[in-house]
C-alpha cells in the first residue's frame, strides 16, 4: 500500500501540471509573432501546447500551427502546398480531431484536413475528404465550417464532373448563408455550372454577383463571366468580337506546347531550349521554368501548370520553382498531357493507344484505356471526363475515369493535333493542316468552324482556352501567341 | 297625612316620569366634557343617577339626597350630570317637605341652567313658588330680534340656541352677546341683563357676501371661480327645460371671474363685480348662459381596413372614409388590431380645425428607465408607438432575456430599451435591448447602422446585366419576355448608361442604384444599343417581395423583427412577406419552433418567383433542425418540384438546393 502511494506521488511530480494562464499568455505571444512573420512564431505556438495539452487554446495552438505551414483556405487554393508540409499539416489537424474532438476549432480541423486530403499530393483521398466534409456540412451544431464545408462539396462535385450536384450545394450554400463568407464563391459557382450547362446569360448575372460579392478574381468569376457575356452577347454585340491579338514569342523556337494562364497570358514551352516561358497579357515575360527534354505542358482547370520532361511529370511553381510528380514511364514521349480539376493527369502515349492516369498524388500512372486501332492525337479534359481525338478516325471520343469510351462525333477533320475545351464545355479542335479549328459541344454537336487564316495565322500548332473563353494559338509561322476572343 | 299621601303621590308620578325617559335637555347646551380617560367614571355617574332615581321611585328619600350629595362631591362632574343630580336632588327635598333644601338646588340649578324650569304640573305649587322667587332674583331674559333669523348666538362665549320665540334666559348681569353669520360681519356687544326684567334687542348683522346662482345651458358645465374648480351646472328642480345651475354660497362681495367650460362647447368668461343690496338678499344669478358647441374633424388617412380607432381609450368604431367628430382639444388616438397597437398619436385639435393624419403602423416600443429616447437614437423618436415611463428593474443584468420577465412591459411591446444611468457617467447611460418577439437581449453598444424601416418588397427589373471586360460595363445579357425591361424597349446587348440621371458605372452600382427605388416605381433609364444609338425610357419595376437575410446584430434583427410584425398586423392581407422575414429572424435566432409556425402562416397566394416553393424550402429547413424530418422531406420534395425562387422574384431557385437537402437525407430528389 505504501509503495502505491509512494509511487502515485512520484507520477504525480513528473506528470507536469497544466498551465492555462501560462498557455494564454503563451498564445498571445505566439500570435504576435505570427502577425509579424517570425519564424518563431510556430515553436512559441508549440509551447502552448506543451503548457496546457488539453487547455481551451490547445486546438487553437495546433490549427494556428498548421495554418503557418501555408495549408488551403479554400478548395481554389488546392496545389500551392508541398508534400513534406502537407503532412506536418495533416498531423497537427488529426491531433485536434482525435485528441481535442469537443474544443470549438475542432470542426475547423476536420474541414482544413479535409482540403489537405484534396491536395494533389501523395495521400490524396478525395472519398476520404468528401465524408469528411459532409461530417462538417451536415453537424447537428451548424458552425460558419459547415457552410466552407458545404461549399467544398459543392466544388468537389464540380472538379469530379457532377455538375448538377455541384450546383445543388452551391445554391443550398447561397440560400443557407447569404451572407457569409462563402457567399461570393458560391454565386461565381453556380454561374460556372450554368455556363456548363449553356445557361449563358444567367451565368452571366450568377457570376457578375459573384464578382459584386467579392469572389476572387480570375478563374472564379470574373474570367468565367467575360465567356458568359460573350456567349450570351456575341452575336448582337460587335464588340464582342474584336480583332485577334497577336504578341511575338520570339524564344520559341520549337513549341511544346501552350497553356493559358489563370491569372491571364499563357506558358509556352520551347523543347529546343527546355525553357518554359510565361507571358502576361500585354506579352511581357512573367517566369520561366527549365526542364531537361522538355515534351510538353499542359494547365488545369485552377491555372496549376504541369510539364512532362525527361520521362517525368512536374508541377510548376513560382518561377523557376518545380515539383517532380509521377513518372512517365512508358508512355514518354508523350503525345498529349492534360490535367483534371482535383490535379489528376491524363496522359495519351507516344502512338496515341493508350491513356493513362495519374492520379493526384500518385507516383505513377495507370492505364484507363488501350485502343490498338486508334490514334489519339490530342486530349482534353472537359470538366467531367477526357476527351480525346482519335487522328485516325477522325472521331471524337469521351472517356471516363472507368476507362468507358463513348464515341460523340467523327469530324471532318485533315490533320487534328490540338484540342481544348472551354469552361462551357465546349470543344475546340485544330486541324493544323486545314488550318482551322473546329468547335463542337460536348455532346459531339458541331457549333461552327473558325478560320486561322482570317485571323492571320500562317501555320496554328497549338491551341487553348483561357478561363474567359479566349482562344490562345501559337502560330509557328510567325513565332507569335494569338488570342482570340 | 292626607297631604303626605297627597305629596308621595304626585312624587312618585314625577319619579316615573323621571324613570322613563332623560332629563329634559335644557335649552343651552352641554358644557363640554371632562377630560377623555374618564369614560368609566361617566357611566358610574350615569349608574349612580340611575340608582338615585330607582330610590326616589322607591320612595327611599333621604338615601336618595345622601347619594345626590355624594355624586356632586365627586370631581370632574360634567355639568349636565350635577344639574342632574341637583335636580333629582331638589326632587327628593321637595318630596320630604324641604323646601329650603329644595330652594338652594334651585339657585344652583339656575346658575347652571337659567332656562330650566321644573315641570309645572309636577311640582306641588308651594315648591313651584320658591322656584319662581328664585328664578326671579336671578335670571333676566333677552328678547332678540335677529336679521336674518338664522343667525348664531354666543353668550359670554358659548354658543346658545335661540328658540322660535327669540327669547334666552340669562343669568342676571354683564354678559357678552355675539352673534354671526356666513356671509355677515360678526357683532359682539356687552349687555346687562337685570333679574326678572324682560330686555329687547334688534340687531340686523351686515352682509359681507353674496350667494349666486350659475345658470348654463347645457347642463354639466364646469364653474371656475378666480381659477378655482367650484362644481358643474345640474339640471334644477323645475324639469330639464330650465337652465342647469350651480350655487355658489356667499360669495365674498368684489371682483370675480367665472369661467365656464365644457368640453365640445366653447368656453365662456364672466367678470363681474359682486355687491349686496341689503334690502334684497336673494342670490344673484348669472345667466343662463348659452354655450355654443364645438367641434374639431380628425381624418386618418391610409389606417388599415378593418382596424378600430381608439380615442382617449374609448372605442370609437373602424377605420372608415369619414372623418371623426371630435372635441377640439388634445386626443389621444390609437389604431387596434385585437389587443396590439398599430398605430397611436397625440392630436392637439384647435376648434373647428379639420386635421389630416397619415397613419403608419409601426411598432411598439417601450422605453425603460426613461421619458425619451437616449442621444444617439433620437432619429427614432416619432417612429414608434411609444411608451415611456417604465421602471427600471434594480440589481437585474438586462443584457438577459429572463431578466425582462422582471420589467412590465405593455402588452403588445415589441422592443423595449432600457437606459440604465451608469454611476460615474451619468451623461452617457448605458442601453440595453430586449427584443420580446426574438425573446433576446443584449448591450447595445453602438447605434445600429440601419435605423431605416425594413422595405418588403422591392422591384424587380427584367432584365439581367453584367460587366464585361471587352463589352463594357453595364450590359443588358438577358431581358424577360413580356417583363418590364422588355417593355421599356431594352434589348440583350444594350449598355445602360445613366439611371434616373446618375452614370452607371457597372452592373454592381446598377443593382444598388435600381435597389434603391421604390417598390413598382419608375426611373428614367438611358442605354447606348449594340448599334451605337442612345436611347431613354422610362423603366418601372415590377413590384416583388424580398426577403432579408441575416442580421445577427441583435438591435438590427430586434428592429427587423419588430417592423415585420407591425407590418403584418396592420396589413393582415400583405402579410406574407412581413411574416416570412420574421420567420427568417426567427431562424437566425435560434427560434425553429416559432420560425415553422409563422412560415405555416405565410400565404403567397399564386405567384411566380418568391412563392410557395420558397415558404417550403425555408419551411423543411427549420422542420429539419426540430427533428421532424418525414415533414421536412415533404417539404423539401414539394420545393425541389416548384421555380420558386429566394430573396426576389429575380432571385435564385430554391429547388436546386431541396434537392440537395433530399440528398442529404437520404431521399432521390424528384
Amino acid at each position: 500500500m505504501l509503495f502505491v502511494l509512494a509511487g502515485l506521488f512520484v507520477a504525480g511530480a513528473l506528470a507536469r501540471p497544466a498551465d492555462p494562464a501560462g498557455a494564454e499568455q503563451q498564445y498571445r505571444v505566439a500570435r504576435r509573432l505570427a502577425a509579424q512573420g517570425s519564424p518563431e512564431a510556430t515553436s512559441a505556438l508549440g509551447k502552448v501546447i506543451e503548457l496546457d495539452p488539453a487547455g481551451v487554446l490547445a486546438d487553437d495552438a495546433l490549427i494556428e500551427q498548421a495554418l503557418l505551414l501555408g495549408i488551403p483556405d479554400w478548395p481554389e487554393e488546392l496545389g500551392r502546398i508541398e508534400a513534406a508540409a502537407e503532412q506536418a499539416a495533416t498531423a497537427l489537424l488529426d491531433r485536434v480531431v482525435r485528441e481535442l474532438p469537443q474544443h470549438d476549432r475542432a470542426a475547423e480541423a476536420v474541414y482544413r484536413r479535409a482540403l489537405l486530403r484534396l491536395e494533389p499530393l501523395p495521400g490524396h483521398d478525395s472519398s476520404a475528404a468528401r465524408l469528411e466534409l459532409i461530417r462538417v456540412a451536415m453537424a447537428k451544431r451548424p458552425s460558419a465550417w459547415s457552410e466552407r464545408a458545404r461549399y467544398a462539396l459543392g466544388w468537389l462535385h464540380e472538379q469530379l464532373g457532377e455538375h448538377d450536384r455541384a450546383l445543388a450545394a452551391f445554391r443550398r450554400v447561397l440560400l443557407d448563408d447569404p451572407l457569409g463568407p462563402t457567399n461570393a464563391r458560391a454565386w461565381a459557382g453556380t454561374g460556372r455550372m450554368l455556363l456548363r450547362k449553356g445557361k449563358a446569360a444567367r451565368a452571366a448575372q450568377e457570376l457578375q454577383n459573384g464578382v459584386d460579392a467579392g469572389a476572387s478574381a480570375g478563374i472564379l468569376a470574373v474570367g468565367p463571366r467575360e465567356l458568359a457575356v460573350g456567349l450570351a452577347l456575341r452575336d448582337a454585340v460587335p464588340a464582342l468580337r474584336p480583332q485577334a491579338l497577336t504578341t511575338p514569342a520570339p524564344t520559341i523556337r520549337t513549341l511544346a506546347g501552350l497553356a493559358p494562364r489563370a491569372e491571364g497570358g499563357v506558358l509556352l514551352g520551347d523543347r529546343k531550349s527546355g525553357r518554359v516561358i510565361a507571358l502576361d497579357e500585354q506579352g511581357r515575360a512573367a517566369g520561366e521554368w527549365v526542364l531537361e527534354d522538355l515534351q510538353t505542358i499542359a494547365a488545369d482547370p485552377h491555372g496549376r501548370a504541369y510539364a512532362a520532361a525527361g520521362g517525368r511529370l512536374f508541377r510548376l511553381g513560382a518561377s523557376g520553382k518545380t515539383q517532380p510528380l509521377a513518372a512517365v514511364e512508358d508512355y514518354a514521349p508523350l503525345e498529349a498531357l492534360t490535367a483534371d480539376g482535383l490535379g489528376g493527369l491524363w496522359l495519351v502515349d507516344r502512338r496515341g493507344q493508350r491513356v493513362g492516369y495519374v492520379a493526384p498524388g500518385a507516383q505513377r500512372a495507370e492505364q484507363v484505356w488501350e485502343g490498338k486501332t486508334a490514334r489519339l492525337a490530342a486530349a482534353a479534359w472537359s470538366g467531367s471526363r477526357l476527351l480525346a481525338l482519335d487522328g485516325r478516325s477522325r472521331n471524337l471520343i469521351a472517356l471516363d475515369r472507368a476507362g468507358a469510351v463513348t464515341d460523340l462525333v467523327e469530324l471532318a477533320l485533315e490533320r487534328p493535333t490540338a484540342m481544348a475545351v472551354d469552361p462551357a464545355g465546349r470543344v475546340a479542335v485544330l486541324d493544323e493542316r486545314a488550318g482551322k479549328i473546329a468547335w463542337v459541344l460536348g455532346d459531339g454537336s458541331r457549333l461552327g468552324v473558325y478560320d486561322c487564316a482570317s485571323a492571320g495565322i500562317g501555320r496554328a500548332v497549338a491551341l487553348g482556352i483561357g478561363p474567359d473563353g479566349w482562344l490562345h494559338v501559337f502560330d509557328a509561322a510567325a513565332g507569335t501567341w494569338v488570342r482570340q476572343p | 297625612m292626607r297631604r303626605c299621601c297627597w305629596l308621595r303621590f304626585m312624587l312618585l308620578t314625577a319619579l316615573v316620569a323621571c324613570g322613563l325617559g332623560p332629563l329634559p335637555r335644557s335649552a343651552e347646551p352641554e358644557a363640554p366634557r371632562p377630560a377623555p380617560g374618564v369614560d368609566e367614571e361617566s357611566e358610574s355617574v350615569g349608574a349612580k343617577l340611575e340608582a338615585i332615581r330607582d330610590q326616589l321611585v322607591g320612595l327611599r328619600f333621604e338615601k336618595a339626597l345622601d347619594d345626590v350629595q355624594a355624586l356632586l362631591g365627586l370631581p370632574r362632574l360634567s355639568e349636565s350630570e350635577r344639574v342632574e343630580a341637583l335636580v333629582l336632588g331638589s326632587q327628593a327635598h321637595v318630596a320630604l317637605g324641604d323646601l329650603k333644601g329644595a330652594e338652594v338646588d334651585y339657585r344652583e340649578i339656575l346658575r347652571l341652567r337659567p332656562a330650566y324650569v321644573p315641570e309645572a304640573s309636577l311640582t306641588p305649587r308651594k315648591a313651584m313658588e320658591r322656584f319662581t322667587r328664585v328664578q326671579a332674583e336671578l335670571v333676566g331674559r333677552l328678547e332678540l330680534v335677529l336679521d336674518p333669523p338664522d343667525a348664531r348666538v354666543w353668550i359670554d362665549g358659548r354658543e346658545v340656541s335661540v328658540g322660535p320665540a327669540g327669547v334666552l334666559a340669562l343669568l342676571a348681569g354683564e354678559r357678552v352677546f355675539r352673534a354671526e353669520r356666513d356671509g355677515f360681519d360678526p357683532f359682539e356687544k356687552p349687555v346687562t341683563i337685570t333679574p326678572g326684567k324682560d330686555l329687547r334687542f334688534e340687531l340686523q348683522l351686515v352682509p359681507n357676501a353674496r350667494t349666486v346662482v350659475v345658470l348654463t345651458e347645457p347642463e354639466g358645465v364646469e364653474v371656475v371661480l378666480d381659477g378655482a374648480p367650484m362644481g358643474v351646472t345640474a339640471a334644477s328642480a323645475g324639469g330639464s327645460r330650465q337652465p342647469a345651475e350651480l350655487r355658489i354660497e356667499n360669495l365674498p362681495l368684489g371682483e370675480h371671474r367665472i369661467e365656464l367650460r365644457k368640453p365640445c362647447f366653447r368656453g365662456e368668461l364672466l367678470r363681474d363685480i359682486l355687491v349686496v343690496d341689503l334690502l334684497d338678499r336673494s342670490p344673484k344669478r348669472y345667466g343662463p348662459v348659452r354655450l355654443a358647441p364645438v367641434r374639431s374633424t380628425l381624418e386618418l388617412r391610409g389606417g388599415p381596413a378593418g382596424a378600430q380607432v381608439r380615442l382617449d381609450g374609448q372605442p370609437a368604431g373602424q377605420v372608415s372614409r369619414d372623418p371623426l367628430e371630435l372635441c377640439p382639444g388634445e386626443h389621444r388616438v390609437e389604431l387596434m388590431s385585437g389587443a396590439r397597437v398599430l398605430w397611436s398619436s397625440r392630436e392637439q385639435l384647435l376648434e373647428a380645425e379639420t386635421r389630416v393624419v397619415e397613419i403608419d403602423v409601426r411598432p411598439n416600443v417601450a422605453l425603460v428607465g426613461a421619458s425619451a429616447w437616449p442621444s444617439g437614437l433620437g432619429a427614432l423618436a416619432g417612429r414608434f408607438n411609444e411608451t415611456t415611463g417604465i421602471t427600471l428593474p434594480r440589481g437585474s443584468d438586462l443584457s438577459v432575456a429572463d431578466a425582462w420577465t422582471a420589467v412590465e412591459l405593455p402588452a403588445g411591446t415589441d422592443v423595449a430599451l432600457a437606459v440604465v444611468p451608469r454611476e460615474r457617467d451619468s451623461a452617457n447611460p448605458q442601453l440595453y435591448l430586449y427584443s420580446p418577439i426574438l425573446r433576446a437581449a443584449g448591450r447595445l453598444e453602438a447605434v445600429p447602422a440601419d435605423l431605416d424601416r425594413p422595405r418588403w418588397y422591392g422591384s424587380a427589373w427584367g432584365a439581367r446585366i453584367a460587366d464585361s471586360q471587352i463589352g463594357g460595363p453595364a450590359r443588358v445579357v438577358e431581358v424577360a419576355s413580356s417583363g418590364p425591361a422588355a417593355a421599356a424597349g431594352l434589348r440583350p446587348g444594350d449598355r445602360l448608361l445613366s439611371i434616373g440621371g446618375e452614370p452607371v458605372a457597372g452592373a454592381g452600382q446598377l443593382r444598388a442604384m435600381l435597389d434603391r427605388a421604390a417598390p413598382g416605381s419608375t426611373v428614367s433609364v438611358r442605354w447606348l444599343t449594340p448599334a451605337g444609338e442612345t436611347r431613354e425610357a422610362a423603366w418601372r419595376g415590377a413590384r416583388s417581395p424580398r426577403l432579408l437575410h441575416g442580421s445577427a446584430d441583435l438591435a438590427q434583427a430586434a428592429l427587423r423583427a419588430a417592423w415585420a410584425a407591425a407590418d403584418a398586423a396592420g396589413e393582415p392581407s400583405q402579410a406574407a412577406c412581413p411574416l416570412a422575414n420574421l420567420a427568417l429572424l426567427f431562424s437566425a435566432f435560434g427560434q425553429s419552433d416559432l420560425a415553422v409556425e409563422t412560415w405555416r402562416k405565410v400565404n403567397w397566394g399564386e405567384r411566380a418567383g418568391v412563392g410557395g416553393g420558397t415558404t417550403l424550402y425555408y419551411l423543411g429547413r427549420e422542420l429539419e433542425v426540430l427533428g421532424r424530418e418525414g415533414e421536412a422531406v415533404e417539404a423539401y420534395r414539394a420545393a425541389a418540384a416548384s421555380e420558386a425562387t429566394a430573396f426576389d422574384d429575380e432571385g435564385p431557385p430554391v429547388a436546386p438546393a431541396a434537392r440537395d437537402r433530399l440528398f442529404d437525407l437520404g431521399v432521390t430528389p424528384p
